[in-house]
């Protein structure tokens, strides 16, 4: 684990492009988060956010420019190699994409079953630790389809905790939620971060929601990156995009 | 003129991508890990619960084909050639291809729809993100239990037509003794009437699987996406198990020629 | 646990349907000898009729293997070479002088070689090549039987003819009523061409004449003559119908041999020819009476046409006779004799022929035959003379007796003798059939060779015997 010095960054991204049948996703990206760091990428919807988390994790691959994770350059790595560096990640996506066919409890364990020669004994003990966590101790028998739709994202952040990830990837954590559900998940995330002192990477349109534990930011707007920095720099950014984007969040 | 040009570029199109989809999975078939527990899921789910389905269908296509071939028959008196006409019928070929389409219809259908909706709910993408290779886990174990179950399953509905047509032959007037129509029904053939025949439908498993997977597996545009996967799955999938019968008709022909 | 009840059952699943599949296996392969010891001979066609590998084979009846391969000659002329694989329980009856034949199972079953058992004093086959009878030719037959059809109709073609010239004949001699006649020709042809028709025409014309209406009946003065008219015109249709009865009779005789699997088809048409034969004689006969000219002139014309009537009565006799021989082969049984022309010399030793002759007279062949320029043999002018002397102790019970003429030659080797011997009983029935217008069921020929039937006094003999039996 010597990449997971200060020196480098937990995540890098260097003039990274991506483009989707003529339409340009992205457009020379270029930003680093460092290790332990919280980061909030924003920007509003069809702004290419869950387009960067999927490069970020190898899913998609950049057409110009370097991803590097923990150190790896994930568009170059082979399958074995790059499935290594996955089980340092962990991700939630926006509707948490749990697996429908099994129950919330095989959904977390499946990480650990297929990644650790952990006993069933050890498992069981796990699973029920991150079930916790995320206050859904009794919802493990439950199928994905019986649970609400904070459940459904608390269960997914218990499956992308499973492993002990060293960078957690967050799409979208507010996303078909209440306020208050909402903030519990903001909760949650802080937590993490406080506790285990994770790389955090989410993105979202909820600034005020991101406030909550991001300490830093940046901003995408029709592919680009227009400003990067603390909320405050922010705040005093001379694009009238971003500073509105930041009032919004004061309301 | 545009529409029907644009229709040949994406057949041509889908015809590539479904060959490459086909070759990945063929490569990765025999490619480590093997996802056998996920196999062992899949077999069940493709095999026996096909099995009351297949079972019923073929010993109620055994009764028709008696009834029928017995009507037929009896005007050139020739209902001793009852049994061979049904074991002949069952075994040759319309049995594989039965199974065939009555496994794209069930599991087809199935696949399809299941692989979609896990796509447009990015369960794909999740299981890719906890490094799982979803081609390995959901593709290659689903064709692999196609290619498994359909053989197997081919031979029941063979011998259950069989026993079908030897009910309805005991049953019916002028019929004849099930010892005598057993014996009927399996002397005059040969290995090469069974085995190729039984064997090719390993063709169609692969068929089935492929394009099932293919459609699912790629499937686009939310929730609508997932029932025109389902859809074109049966189709497609029975469209080419019919198609490339033709041909393994042919080759077996050249391989065993009787 | 959940999952190891799915790995159980999935293990039920393919265990189940590889044990189904293994089941097949030895199913379908109990039937094909896979399995059992089998022993392989060999055999040649010339043609191999659709057969393939992997077709049946069976030892007199019985499934015993398949073919296992069949080679393709490398030049025309030679024959495919098959190699026939034959369980092991067999090949005590597998011997070297066994035939195979190509036969089809059922009416439209599938070909399958059979192994007839062979000798028991003959050696085993040990990967020999048994001797094969080639199959049986429908086609061929289909040619002979539709000569047979053709000569049928050549025949009532020559009734027909002759039906002319008698009216012809008549015709010059009776001139007053020659107007008659010409308006009453063209009915007698219309009639004997058809049956149906001439029932009608041909009651109308006797009620006519009867009634003395009518062209002919007005010029038809003699009651008597109009009669004669009338009974011709009636025999004639007589004749007719006979003529279409033969040839329904021919033509039955071929669709039962088509739908028949018979064992003698060769010796059915080789009947059938001889028929014919008879046929033509009866033919001759009939146009020999024609001639007679010093009989009045309707009762010429009535004479001859009742002949036809007798001559296409017997052919359809024939024909139908000819049909049951081989399907009913007591047809003649019941009459208490065989076909006389058609049974072989030991069983014509068995009959009251040769027991009990009632009249038996010998025949020296000096002098009487000459040789026709196809080889044939014919009864001289002296010869005709001195059968016509012999025939008078057999003339008291003509002509319902029936006459055998047997033919004795001694001269060169047996088969040459047959062949003679033949020859010459075939001349002198010719004869006696025209000359004394026997029946020709009842005329017999049987070549003797040179031996006469033991209970004769004679051991050797050269010429002919004739013998008549009151049969009934």
């Amino acid at each position: 684990m010597s990449e997971r010095g200060n020196a480098q960054p937990a995540v890098l991204l260097d003039h990274v492009s991506k483009t989707f049948e003529k339409r340009k996703v992205l457009e020379d990206v270029s930003f680093q988060v460092g290790s332990g760091e919280a980061f909030g990428l924003l920007g509003r919807s069809g702004a290419g956010k869950s387009v960067t988390l999927k490069l970020i994790i190898g899913l998609l691959k950049p057409d110009q420019g370097k991803i590097l994770v923990l150190g790896q350059e994930m568009q170059t790595l082979a399958r074995d190699k790059l499935g290594e560096v996955r089980k340092k990640i962990g991700f939630l996506f926006q509707d948490a994409a749990l697996f429908d066919s099994i129950s919330v409890y095989e959904n977390v364990a499946f990480p650990l079953r297929r990644h650790t020669g952990k006993s069933d004994a050890e498992i069981k003990d796990i699973v029920q630790q991150r079930l916790d966590d995320v206050g859904l101790s009794k919802e493990g028998r439950k199928m994905p389809s019986e649970l609400s739709g904070g459940m459904r994202k608390r269960a997914g952040l218990a499956r992308a905790l499973a492993l002990e990830p060293e960078v957690v990837l967050v799409d979208e954590p507010s996303s078909g939620l209440d306020h208050i559900t909402a903030g519990e998940i903001y909760d949650l995330l802080l937590e993490m971060k406080q506790k285990r002192h994770v790389t955090l990477i989410a993105v979202t349109h909820d600034v005020a929601g991101a406030r909550k534990f991001a300490d830093k930011f940046a901003v995408l707007n029709r592919g680009r990156i227009v400003e990067c920095g603390s909320f405050q720099e922010l705040e005093e950014s001379d694009d009238p995009v971003v500073r509105n984007l930041a009032a919004g969040a004061e309301t | 003129m545009k529409t029907i040009i644009g229709w040949v570029v994406s057949f041509f199109r889908f015809a590539g991508e479904l060959g490459v989809f086909a070759s990945r999975a063929f490569r990765d078939l025999f490619r480590r890990p093997f996802e056998i527990g996920e196999t062992v899921d899949q077999i069940f789910e493709a095999g026996l619960r096909s099995v009351p389905l297949i079972a019923l269908s073929g010993f109620a296509f055994g009764v028709v084909l008696s009834l029928q071939t017995r009507s037929s028959m009896e005007q050139f008196g020739a209902e001793s050639m009852v049994p061979q006409a049904i074991s002949f019928g069952m075994f040759k070929d319309i049995g594989a291809v039965i199974t065939s389409l009555l496994v794209a219809g069930r599991v087809g259908a199935g696949i399809g729809a299941q692989l979609a909706g896990m796509r447009v709910t990015e369960q794909i993408d999740a299981l890719e993100a906890l490094a799982v290779d979803s081609f390995k886990y959901l593709v290659v174990t689903r064709i692999t239990a196609c290619v498994i179950a359909l053989p197997l399953l081919t031979t029941l509905l063979d011998f259950s037509g069989v026993m079908g047509g030897m009910i309805s032959e005991m049953i019916v007037p002028g019929g004849m003794p099930a010892e005598l129509y057993w014996r009927d029904a399996f002397a005059p053939m040969g290995w090469s009437d069974y085995v190729p025949s039984i064997l090719k439908t390993v063709v169609f498993g692969f068929i089935i699987g492929t394009v099932s997977c293919y459609l699912g597996y790629t499937a686009t545009q939310g929730a609508t996406g997932v029932g025109r996967a389902s859809t074109r799955s049966v189709v497609y999938s029975s469209l080419l198990v019919i198609l490339s019968d033709v041909i393994l008709v042919k080759l077996i022909f050249f391989w065993f020629p009787e | 646990m959940r999952s190891f009840s799915k790995k159980f059952w999935v293990g039920v699943f393919i265990v189940g349907g590889l044990l189904l599949f293994t089941v097949g296996l030895y199913v379908i392969g109990s039937y094909n000898q896979v399995f059992g010891g089998h022993f392989e001979v060999y055999t040649d066609f010339v043609s191999v009729d659709t057969l393939t590998k992997g077709a049946r084979v069976r030892v007199s009846g019985m499934d015993a293997g398949q073919i296992g391969a069949i080679d393709v000659p490398r030049n025309a002329g030679n024959k495919f070479h098959l190699h026939l694989k034959v369980d092991e329980k067999f090949r005590q009856l597998v011997r070297e002088d066994s035939v195979t034949t190509i036969d089809t199972a059922g009416m439209v079953g599938a070909k399958y070689v059979d192994i007839k058992m062979g000798s028991a004093n003959s050696p085993l086959c040990n990967g020999c090549t048994l001797p094969s009878q080639a199959p049986f030719d429908m086609t061929a037959l289909m040619k002979q039987g539709s000569g047979l059809v053709t000569s049928v109709q050549s025949t009532i073609d020559d009734v027909h003819k002759h039906v002319d010239a008698a009216i012809d004949n008549y015709s010059s001699i009776a001139s007053n009523v020659n107007g008659v006649i010409g308006q009453v020709r063209p009915n007698v042809q219309k009639i004997t061409s058809n049956a149906a028709q001439l029932t009608g025409n041909a009651n109308a014309i006797a009620v006519g004449l009867r009634h003395g209406q009518g062209t002919a009946g007005k010029l038809l003065t003699d009651e008597e003559m109009a009669e004669n008219v009338a009974k011709t015109i009636a025999n004639a249709n007589q004749t007719s119908a006979n003529a279409v009865q033969a040839s329904q009779n021919v033509d039955s005789m071929i669709s039962s041999i088509q739908q028949n699997d018979l064992p003698d088809v060769h010796a059915t048409v080789a009947n059938a020819k001889d028929m014919s034969g008879q046929l033509d004689q009866a033919v001759g006969t009939f146009l020999a009476a024609g001639k007679n000219s010093n009989e009045t002139t309707a009762e010429a014309l009535h004479n001859t046409i009742q002949q036809a009537n007798q001559a296409m009565g017997n052919l359809a006799d024939d024909t139908e006779a000819v049909k049951h021989n081989f399907f009913l082969r007591g047809f003649f049984h019941r009459r208490g004799f065989f076909n006389l022309s058609d049974i072989s010399r030991n069983q014509y030793a068995g009959t009251d022929f040769v027991k009990k002759p009632t009249v038996r007279v010998w025949i020296p062949d000096t002098g009487l035959f000459t040789m026709k320029p196809d080889g044939t043999l014919e009864l001289t002018d002296q010869g005709q003379n001195i059968v016509n002397q012999n025939m008078s102790d057999l003339v008291p019970y003509l002509p319902h007796n029936p006459v055998m003429v047997e033919g004795y030659s001694e001269t060169g080797l047996p088969d040459q003798q047959y062949l003679v011997s033949r020859q010459k009983a075939l001349a002198v029935r010719t004869y006696l059939q025209s000359h004394f217008h026997l029946n020709s069921k009842l005329l017999g020929i049987m070549p003797m060779g040179n031996h006469p039937p033991q209970n004769t006094g004679k051991s050797e003999w050269s010429g002919v015997s004739l013998v008549l039996i009151k049969s009934r």
